[in-house]
């Protein structure tokens, strides 16, 4: 083997090593409700983030203050967060979010950070089934 | 060939930005926002195609030990480099008004800045070796590795569960709605495989005479 060779499957070995370190978070982005309410023991209490829709008619705003109230539900099981600030323009009920924050053992998830997940659908405006002609160039 | 070549591949790329910018509908969601998937769709494909073909020329590069496989393969990366900045950049802005975060580290966004690295990595490989043979074989065993990231980048949102959505585009996926945003998207995917030849074309042009110029010895 010449140093070359040496050197070429360290810097293999470096991006592999890469790879592992970077997808090791990221290979679960997020846990399920579900899997919330199966953590026990060290998992309860570090930093997690959860994942699932919106629950409708679930969402409370506190007046006067930027106190935020919502179940997130993946169909099964849901779990209450707590936020305070403001989260991304495309929050809503119904739709797609992760929370980042601590699991607290009495059953709340304590956010201080929501994302808005979005589907892999992209629709105009108009019903692109019923045949109307698009509005381009709307007001 | 390749001043036309180049016309036209501004010409639907200034189109394609009309189009998306001006004449496509808003996204009944995402409303202004997802205009940028016109740009970050189509170089997200480039970035793969580009690498496709820089493992492509690298193997017969190996195979075939001419030079001109070797010169193919560093264009190659180089456009490689553009279109995975490009996606990588526009889908900051994006991510930034839809998801709330210009970065973060899920699977598909780490294996896509990984990409990066490697066609960035390939491009210094080749700045380190003089001899310009050994520097082809080097080059050409190192993108064939890094081939190994393709799939895990495609593969990224269905192996894993990511904040980045599902395929939008494909056989069973049918995520874009309505013809308009199909074809804008198509159009400008078009206009960037142009962009690309046309790069390819220049770039390589430039390549090919100073390796000639370097086989006589000039005497002063």
């Amino acid at each position: 083997m010449s140093p070359r060779w040496i050197a070429l499957a360290i810097a293999a070995a470096a991006i592999l090593f890469l790879v592992y370190r970077g997808t090791e978070q990221g290979l679960v982005y997020y846990y399920t409700p579900t899997e919330i309410h199966a953590l026990t023991g060290t998992d309860i209490e570090k930093r997690i983030r959860v994942g699932g829709l919106v629950e409708g008619g679930s969402l409370q705003r506190t007046e006067g203050s930027l106190l935020l109230k919502f179940r997130i539900s993946d169909g099964a099981q849901a779990v209450d967060v707590l936020f305070s600030g403001a989260p991304p323009d495309l929050f809503q009920e119904g739709r797609g979010a992760i929370a980042e924050g601590q699991w607290k053992p009495e059953g709340v998830f304590e956010a201080d950070n929501i994302l808005v997940k979005h589907s892999e659908e992209y629709q105009p405006v108009y019903d692109a089934s019923s045949g109307s002609k698009p509005p381009y160039r709307e007001p | 060939m390749s001043r036309p070549l180049t016309l036209l591949a501004y010409l639907l790329l200034f189109a394609g930005t009309y189009l998306a910018f001006v004449e496509a509908p808003r996204e009944a969601y995402q409303q202004e926002f997802y205009r940028l998937i016109y740009f970050h769709v189509p170089s997200a494909w480039m970035m793969m195609l580009t690498y496709a073909g820089l493992a492509f020329f690298s193997a017969m590069s190996l195979w075939k030990k001419r030079e001109r496989w070797d010169h193919l393969a560093v264009c190659s990366a180089e456009a490689g480099t553009v279109f995975t900045a490009i996606t990588l950049f526009t889908g900051a802005i994006w991510g930034k008004p839809v998801w709330g975060v210009w970065w973060t580290w899920d699977a598909r966004l780490t294996t896509t800045l990984i990409l990066l690295f490697i066609y960035a990595g390939y491009l210094l490989l080749r700045a380190f070796a003089a001899d310009p043979a050994r520097r082809a074989r080097f080059a050409a065993i190192y993108a064939l590795i890094g081939f190994f990231d393709l799939p895990l980048i495609h593969f990224s949102v269905q192996w894993w569960r990511t904040l980045h959505q599902g395929p939008s585009f494909g056989p069973g996926t049918g995520g874009l709605v309505g013809e308009p945003i199909r074809i804008i998207v198509i159009l400008n995917f078009h206009a960037f495989v142009l962009l690309y030849a046309s790069w390819m074309w220049r770039r390589y042009r430039t390549l090919a005479p100073v390796t000639h110029m370097e086989a006589p010895k000039v005497e002063s």
